[in-house]
Parts: C-alpha cells; sequence; structure tokens
C-alpha cells in the first residue's frame, strides 16, 4: 500500500468512525472549559453591570485589561496559573489514555473503545515518557542552534542573514520534531498490535520501520502535516470576515472557529489512521514473537515492559 | 574651531542682544576606527550671563560613565539599560591632556572630580576647574581643551559596533550656572549633576562649529548643516558641521550607511484647511502658523533601505504637527540615523537636530515602529532640544511631555497602529490581527501596572526602581497631559502648551513655570490639579457604588389641609397605587451613590439616563468620600456613570464608572470565544506530545 492509498484508506475510517474526532474534541474543549470557566465569571461579573461592557465589545482597550488583572494580581493569579498548569498535564494525560482506543479502533474496528484505552493506557504512558527525551533532544539542539545563531548575529551589523538562518534552524528543528513525533505514532501502533511491549523495544522496532520505509512513512505523515496547515491556513483567510460586531456574529464565529478546532483535531486522528494502514500494509517481520500478555500484567507490573520477567 | 569662526560666533552672540548664558564651542576631531578613539581640540567661549562673579567652572565627563565598574551610571545601571548589555572589558573614558585658559594659565592640574549627587568619590563624570581669576558678571572666558575619548562598545546611547560609531556625549561639555532664583536655585551655584543611568541632558545653548575627520570610506552624519568635507589627502575627509542656538553636538559615521535626503515642503505638506484649522484652534494669524522647510536627512542601514519612505513620512509627520501647535521648527535640518543590527543600545536617541531611531529587517505595516520611535525622538527637538528644562531634576517635562505630544501625531497620522510582535523575526500583529491601538490607551494601561509606585515628580535617579522611573517619566505624566487636556478643553490646551513652548524656547524652565504657564494662558488655577496628579502619588478612582429605583407609592395616613382633614388608608393607597400603574402614571425614585474610592480628588460629571430616553446630568466636586443623587420621574433608570467621557484618563478602575440597570454578558461573551479559542488551540498542541 503506498502513501496515497493509506492516506485514503486512514481518511474513510476517521471519518466513518468520526465519533472518536467527537470524543477527543469534546475531551479537549472540556478541558479548556475549566481554564475559562473562572475568567469568564471573572470578566461576566467585572463588566456586565457596567456600561464600559458596551465600550468594549466594539474597541477593545488594553487599559481594560490592565484594570482587570490589577484586581486580580497575587494569589488569584497564581491559582490561576496553577490551575492552567494542572490542567494542561491532565489533558495530555487524557489524551494519552484515549489514543490507545483510537489506534487499537483504527487496527480493529470491532474493539471496544474504553477498554481497549484502559488496556493500552499504562503502556502509553511509558512511551510518553520515553518520547520526551527524543524531544527534548530536539530542543537542545535548537537550543544550542539558536544560542550559536544569537552570539554570531551580536557582533553582526546585519540581522537579515541571521533571521534567515534562524528560518533554517527552526525548519530542521520542526522537522525532527515531526520525525520523532512520527516514529513515536509507529510506536504506539507497534505497542498496540502487541509485537513489542516494552516502550524502548517498540520504539526501537518503530524506528526501525520507519527507517525502512521513509518515503512512504515521511509522505503520510508530512501529507497530513500539511493539510492541517492547508486548514489553518484557510481558517485565517476566512477569518477576515469573521467581525464579531453583533451577538449573532458573536455566535457565529464561535461556532466557525468550534468547527475549526474540530477538524485539527480530526486531522490529527486521520494521521493515526493513515499511518496504521501504511503499518498493517507492510510491517517489519517478527524477529523474536514475544509470549501473549496476561491481561493483568500492564496495570500492576511496571517490570512487564521486559518480557523475561513474564515467563 | 578657527580663530576667525569663533570671533563670528562671539559676534553672532553680542549682536543677539541675550544676555543669557551661552556655550559656544569650536571642536576639531578626528576619529581613529581602529582604536575606537577620538582626539579632539575643543575651544569654549563661555558667557556668563548672570550677575554672580564666577570662581570656577564644572564640566561633564560623560565618557566616564563607562570607565570602570565603580562609576555611578554602572552602578545604577548594573551594566545593563533600555534592554541592552555591558559588553565585557569595552570600557569607555574621556582623558582631559590640557585644559587652559585661551592665552593664560594652564588649569590642567588643578582640576578635580566632584560628585555632586551622590558623593561617589570613584564617580569621574564631573570635574570642577578653580579658576585663578573668577569670571565677571556678564563677562566671558575661552578655554583650551584637548582631549581624547575611548569609546565603548555601544551600551547607554554612545559608542561603536564594528565600524559603526555614534558619538554622543563624546566632549567635556560646561554645566549650567544657576544664578539665585532660576529654577529651584536658591543660592547661585553650578548645576552639572553625574551621569545617571535614567538621565541625558542639562546644558547651555551655544553656537557648535565641528571638524570631524574621519576615513574617506565613512559616510558621516551629525548635529547642524555641514557646510563642507575636505579630502585631505591622507586618505581622510574633514567635514565641518555648524549649528547655532544647541545645547548639544552628536555626530554618526559608518562606510556603509545609505543615505537619503528629502525636503520636507512646509507649502506642500500642511494644507491650506489644516492652516485654517489650527490659526482658529489658536487663536493665531496664518502666518504666525506657517511652516518653514526643513532638509531630512537619513542615515539607514543598508537592509533597512526599502524603510526610507517610512522614515521619510514619520519624520515629516512630525515636522509638521509638532510646528503647527508649538511652533515651527526653526533649524534647517534633521538628521535621522537608524543603528545597525548589535548598535541598538545607539537607537531612540535625541540629539539637537540629530535622532537616532531603530527598525528591524522585516517590519510589519501597522507596526507602531519605526513610526513611533522617530516622531518620539523628532518631537525632543521640542520638548528637550528647544525648551532645555533639566532632564535629570524633571525627566517628564521632555519624556513626559514628548509621549503626550507624541501621542498625538501616532494617533492622527497612524490609526489603528499595533505593537509589533515578531516571531523568529517575522511581524505577526498583521497576522493575529491583533487590536488597533491608541497612545492614549497604552499610557494609562502602563500606569496602572503600578499607579502609586512614586510621585510623578522626582529626581531621575530617586525613582524607587528602574521601572518607576519609566513609568513615571513616559506614561503616567502622557496619561496626565491628556487628563489636563480632557480638563481644560481641546483649544485652551493648545494654547497654554503653545505659549510655555513660545516662553522657554532656548531656556530652561521647571515645572512650576509649566503651570503658571498653564495659568496665566487659562486664566485658570489649576495649581490644584498639579498637586494632585504631579506631586503626590494618590490614585483616583470615582465609582458608582450603588443604584436603587423603587415605585414611589401613595403616602399613608392623616393629612391636614385647606379641605379639612384626610385619611389615607392602605387599601386606598394600594388602589391608587394600581390606578396610576394602569394608567402608566407611575412615579419611580432613583436614588444613586457615588464614592471617591481613591486618594485623589478630581470634580466629575455623572450622567442618569432614564429608559425613555431622558437623561439628567449632574456635576460634583468630588471631594467628599461620597455624593448621593435622587431623581423622581415617571420612568425607570437605565444606566448612571460618573466621568462618562473618560476625561480623566488616570481614572485607576474605569469599568466601577458606570452601572447599567440591564446586565449584558455580549463582551464577556466575545472575550471568552476567543480566549477559549486559544485555549483549545495550545491544549491540542500539546496533545501532539500524546
Ligand atoms: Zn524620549
Amino acid at each position: 500500500m503506498n502513501a496515497l492509498a493509506a492516506l485514503s484508506a486512514g481518511g474513510r475510517q476517521s471519518m466513518r468512525l468520526f465519533k472518536i474526532t467527537a470524543l477527543f474534541y469534546a475531551m479537549n474543549l472540556a478541558m479548556a472549559a475549566v481554564i475559562v470557566a473562572p475568567l469568564a465569571v471573572a470578566v461576566a461579573g467585572n463588566l456586565s453591570r457596567s456600561l464600559e461592557s458596551a465600550r468594549l465589545f466594539s474597541n477593545f482597550d488594553v487599559g481594560w485589561l490592565m484594570e482587570f488583572s490589577y484586581q486580580y494580581r497575587g494569589g488569584t493569579a497564581v491559582q490561576f496559573a496553577v490551575l492552567t498548569v494542572v490542567v494542561g498535564l491532565c489533558s495530555l494525560v487524557l489524551n494519552t489514555f484515549l489514543a490507545g482506543g483510537a489506534i487499537a479502533l483504527f487496527e480493529r474496528e470491532d474493539d471496544a473503545f474504553f477498554s481497549a484505552s484502559a488496556r493500552y493506557f499504562p503502556r502509553l504512558a511509558r512511551l510518553a515518557l520515553v518520547s520526551l527525551v527524543f524531544y527534548g533532544f530536539v530542543a537542545a539542539l535548537f537550543g544550542v542552534g539558536s544560542r550559536l545563531i544569537g552570539k554570531a548575529s551580536e557582533s553582526s551589523m546585519e540581522a537579515g542573514p541571521w533571521i534567515m538562518l534562524r528560518w533554517g534552524l527552526i525548519g530542521v528543528a520542526v522537522f525532527l520534531a515531526g520525525v520523532v513525533n512520527m516514529t513515536f505514532d509507529y510506536a504506539k501502533i507497534v505497542l498496540v498490535t502487541g509485537e513489542a511491549r516494552g516502550a524502548v523495544r517498540a520504539t526501537m522496532r518503530a524506528a526501525a520501520f520507519v527507517a525502512s520505509r521513509p518515503a512512504r512513512t515521511l509522505a503520510v505523515y508530512w501529507i497530513c502535516g500539511a493539510a492541517a496547515l492547508g486548514l489553518l491556513a484557510a481558517y485565517h483567510g476566512l477569518s477576515e470576515f469573521a467581525t464579531q460586531e453583533t451577538m449573532t456574529r458573536v455566535l457565529l464565529v464561535l461556532v466557525f472557529r468550534q468547527a475549526y478546532v474540530l477538524f485539527r483535531v480530526w486531522a490529527r486522528l486521520w494521521t493515526w489512521s493513515s499511518e496504521v494502514h501504511a503499518y498493517e500494509a507492510a510491517p517489519l517481520p517478527v524477529a523474536e514473537p514475544e509470549p501473549p500478555i496476561p491481561s493483568y500484567v500492564d496495570v500492576t507490573q511496571g517490570a512487564a515492559a521486559d518480557p523475561e520477567t513474564l515467563s | 574651531m578657527h580663530r576667525w569662526a569663533s570671533a563670528i560666533l562671539l559676534l553672532s552672540v553680542c549682536l543677539s542682544g541675550q544676555n543669557k548664558p551661552q556655550a559656544n564651542y569650536s571642536i576639531s576631531a578626528r576619529l581613529n576606527p581602529t582604536a575606537k578613539t577620538v582626539t579632539g581640540r575643543e575651544t569654549l567661549t563661555w558667557i556668563n550671563g548672570s550677575q554672580d562673579p564666577i570662581p570656577d567652572l564644572q564640566f561633564h565627563l560623560y565618557m566616564n560613565a563607562f570607565k570602570n565598574t565603580k562609576s555611578t551610571f554602572m552602578r545604577e545601571s548594573g551594566g545593563q539599560l533600555r534592554g541592552d548589555r555591558f559588553q565585557k572589558d569595552s570600557w569607555g573614558y574621556i582623558d582631559i591632556k590640557k585644559l587652559a585658559v585661551a592665552g593664560g594659565a594652564d588649569l590642567t592640574r588643578a582640576m578635580e572630580f566632584i560628585a555632586p549627587d551622590d558623593g561617589n568619590a570613584e564617580d569621574r563624570t564631573v570635574i570642577r576647574v578653580p579658576l585663578e581669576k573668577p569670571v565677571p558678571p556678564g563677562g566671558q572666558i575661552t578655554l583650551e581643551i584637548d582631549f581624547v575619548t575611548q569609546f565603548p562598545h555601544v551600551f547607554a546611547r554612545t559608542g561603536y559596533h564594528g565600524n559603526f560609531f555614534l558619538g554622543g556625549q563624546w566632549f567635556p561639555k560646561i554645566g549650567v550656572w544657576e544664578k539665585a532664583g532660576m529654577r529651584f536655585a536658591k543660592t547661585a551655584g553650578w548645576n552639572c549633576h553625574q551621569f545617571h543611568a535614567n538621565s541625558e541632558f542639562y546644558a547651555d545653548y551655544g553656537a557648535y562649529a565641528v571638524d570631524l575627520t574621519v576615513p574617506s570610506e565613512y559616510v558621516v552624519g551629525a548635529t547642524g548643516i555641514q557646510k563642507n568635507a575636505v579630502k585631505n589627502g591622507d586618505g581622510t575627509t574633514t567635514y565641518r558641521f555648524e549649528q547655532a542656538n544647541v545645547h548639544d553636538f552628536a555626530w554618526t559615521a559608518q562606510p556603509t550607511y545609505r543615505r537619503f535626503t528629502r525636503t520636507f515642503d512646509a507649502e506642500r505638506e500642511v494644507t491650506a484647511k489644516e492652516l485654517t484649522d489650527i490659526s482658529r484652534l489658536l487663536g493665531i494669524p496664518h502666518a504666525e502658523a506657517r511652516l518653514s522647510n526643513v532638509e531630512m536627512i537619513l542615515l539607514l542601514q543598508p537592509e533597512h533601505a526599502g524603510q526610507a519612505e517610512r522614515h521619510f513620512r514619520a519624520t515629516a509627520n512630525a515636522i509638521k504637527w509638532f510646528g503647527l501647535w508649538y511652533g515651527a521648527y526653526p533649524h534647517a535640518t534633521i538628521t535621522v540615523v537608524d543603528p545597525p543590527n548589535g548598535g541598538g543600545g545607539a537607537g531612540g536617541m535625541e540629539y539637537p537636530t540629530f535622532i537616532t531611531a531603530g527598525t528591524s529587517w522585516l517590519q510589519g505595516r501597522n507596526d507602531g515602529d519605526p513610526e513611533g520611535v522617530v516622531v518620539h525622538e523628532f518631537g525632543h527637538q521640542y520638548w528637550q532640544g528647544l525648551v532645555g528644562s533639566n532632564e535629570f531634576e524633571e525627566a517628564w517635562m521632555d519624556e513626559g511631555f514628548n509621549t503626550y505630544s507624541t501621542g498625538k501625531v501616532i494617533d492622527r497620522a497612524y490609526p489603528g497602529w499595533t505593537l509589533p510582535v515578531r516571531l523568529a523575526g517575522i511581524p505577526l500583529s498583521n497576522l493575529m490581527r491583533l487590536p488597533g491601538l491608541t497612545w492614549e490607551s497604552v499610557d494609562r494601561a502602563a500606569y496602572l501596572s503600578a499607579p502609586k509606585a512614586d510621585d510623578l515628580a522626582r529626581r531621575a535617579w530617586e525613582y524607587q526602581t528602574g521601572s518607576s522611573y519609566s513609568l513615571n517619566s513616559y506614561m503616567r505624566p502622557g496619561a496626565m497631559m491628556l487628563t489636563l487636556e480632557n480638563t481644560l478643553g481641546e483649544a485652551e490646551m493648545a494654547k497654554a502648551m503653545r505659549a510655555y513652548h513660545q516662553r522657554w524656547r532656548y531656556d530652561h524652565p521647571a515645572f512650576p513655570d509649566f503651570i503658571a504657564a498653564v495659568n496665566e494662558s487659562t486664566g485658570k488655577d489649576m495649581n490644584w490639579f498639579f498637586d494632585q496628579f504631579v506631586y503626590s502619588s494618590n490614585v483616583a478612582d470615582y465609582a458608582v457604588a450603588g443604584v436603587s429605583c423603587e415605585p414611589v407609592s401613595e403616602d399613608l395616613g392623616v393629612f391636614d389641609g385647606n379641605g379639612g382633614r384626610r385619611t389615607v388608608t392602605a387599601a386606598e393607597a394600594r388602589k391608587i397605587d394600581e390606578e396610576r400603574e394602569k394608567n402608566h402614571k407611575r412615579q419611580w425614585l432613583t436614588k444613586a451613590t457615588i464614592r471617591r474610592e481613591g486618594e485623589a480628588v478630581y470634580p466629575v460629571d455623572i450622567e442618569f439616563r432614564f429608559e425613555n430616553g431622558e437623561t439628567e446630568r449632574r456635576q460634583w466636586d468630588g471631594k467628599y468620600r461620597w455624593a448621593k443623587f435622587e431623581f423622581t420621574k415617571a420612568t425607570k433608570v437605565a444606566s448612571v456613570a460618573v466621568d462618562p467621557e473618560h476625561k480623566l484618563v488616570l481614572d485607576a478602575n474605569w469599568t466601577n464608572n458606570s452601572w447599567r440597570a440591564e446586565s449584558s454578558y455580549a463582551t464577556a461573551g466575545k472575550l471568552t470565544s476567543t480566549v477559549l479559542f486559544w485555549v483549545e488551540q495550545v491544549l491540542a498542541t500539546l496533545a501532539l506530545l500524546a
């Protein structure tokens, strides 16, 4: 199966299983709402009985923002920052949880979503931790490159060449982060198909898969990425007309924006589904078949990552 | 200076008939771009405009601020200023090799360093030179000074970067002799402050003639008019610049500058209608409002050459509006310098007829810069260059007045400008569709970040923190001046500002002089205003504390009248009320309490709007903590607003200034929808890690 066939199969499947997209979207919305709700209540309390609300509706005033934050400075602001960080982490954990169900269903549509989520969560969580090492490596590479460019540009009389060099660095960093992201997508698939259970082993196997089929895997991933960027460009182009002079238009813009978020979430699931198809069409030969996994092991035994301890 | 030039300068001083002190400089200086030094010979003729015999002289040697970490400047700034950092081991200093009275005594050995502000014995930025015989009242003295200036890597405004040089504060400059009663001087004496982190200028006016010798490949710009350029045959060229009626001289040199010139054509730039409007506003004849032509010179970095038009437009807008409001720009040239990448510490500075701006390689269409910085630095030609207030002691009188004036130009010429937001050098303001800003909103927003950090009026180095200095020298006085304008009205304010500017052109006012100019021009006593908002840190905050609106019921009880005694029972009263209700004749009693939550006092208007469209307006002197208002009308109250036009820009909370009967969640909904969208975006991006 070539990249386009995988993408097309992935597209069809992700649309067929659109409820998964809806679920991811709903979770993302709910998490965002937890952060935004106290803010919304505070703003409504601040403005609803003031004529400032009418003035600000048509002309946003940065002075009001300062007034508002001045009233909520100190403890309240710290509480809000803590809430934001906690919700961000929760969202990461929940996404990891749902990822197991999504990939399992893309692999075998008759699987039960939530039980699959629960089944694969511990493995995927460990995998996510392993992936942080690689993302960290890319970030460090970017940091070092950025610092070198910064140092060199300091002594230069021109900014332009260094800015362009920085674009190049960003391009490389984004590409590398994409490769890491893609490799760990395949590692998730490897874990879900059960070809490996240890996070490290799954990563190695996914890396081997990517290395053996670079054109196909990169094409699948970056075509989805380009589609997501295209979606962003379309959103941006259309939002030119999304003015909010009336309450009706505010609601229309809300719907429009939420539609964009929904499709952004879908693009991610389309990527996964396409990657599952790409992987299944030509999996690596299973080198050493691993013993079947007792269903309880994952949840209770961290050592399950090492197959030796199981026998 | 050649002797004949010196004589001409002196003659011009005598002919002008002024008895003001004058400091006339003739300097010949040679740049050594390899050693980053300037070797100079300065002939200073200083005229004692006072009735005091003057026993000694004091000079600024500002380059010594960068001599070591013990200087007052380095101690105050910690080697960091205006977003820039001192480059290790690139010390700057100035050595006086010889200081002598022309044709008289050599005073080199008599020089001593003094530290009048903080007693820092290690500071080398001010010297005192005792004279063998005093300068008599109305007399003059000519000194010959040989000096060598070592430039630091550009840090605080001056220095080098690569082969870029910005010569600011680079020569020995005499202080200001203040006679008793001048500004804040109780007794006569020198006003010659050390160089601090947050202060720049205070000097006497005079005529400058400077011969600057640089390698011939360098492009040069400087204060004043370039009179000639002579190739010396040794690979160097000597440029001569002359300028009268200025209090400083700065120059720049860089081989790769792109030089552009254009004439500000007053006839073309100012329309007949604009001239009529301004003469009407100020009550002056057309001829007095008319502007003169100015030669605009841009020295841009090659990579910013494409932004020449933006620089020209901004300069022309500034020449036009400052000129129309305060009086025509009197000099023949204005040079706008664009420092290179890495030389940003030299950007955003003002010297007479010579300013430095700053821009980026890619600049967004609506980004507030370079226009903001060009207009602001040009504005200093008026508030600092022409009206020479003391920036050490009253920084807000140039930075603050200029923030106010700059804002008026920018908001008029560039409506909808945005803050320049950029990522990896790419301007994002347009892409992100950031809302357009007004200068007023930015001034007020900045002020609200720390509304009572300090009194507005402090000496530049005596604010609690560097950020309090900035706030109280720029944005808060900007908001204060807007409040003053709203209080006086546009025309009165414009007249007062022009009167003040004209009265103090080429002179040294203190803030009481500004107050006097305002009081005289408006015929009002505005001291109460300045006491509140300049000489105190009191915050203003007026609020609608409570509003009630109840139906008026028929009175109950026993009433004696001409027709005898009448008793109204509860049942009767209810019936009467019901009848009125049915006929829409019911009366409503509205009660509103307005409070002064802040400490500052300001008279305010209060506007009451009613459901039937009626409005009522009341005035309150704002003095006591609260005031109550009552209305009985056949309609319910819809809203109450204190200071509805937001005249009091310094009010720390505009949201509590009004009350509305009906809640409105439209704005909260709109903002929430936007914030929700962005949080969703962030979380969805974060989810890529899962
Ligand atoms: Zn300024």
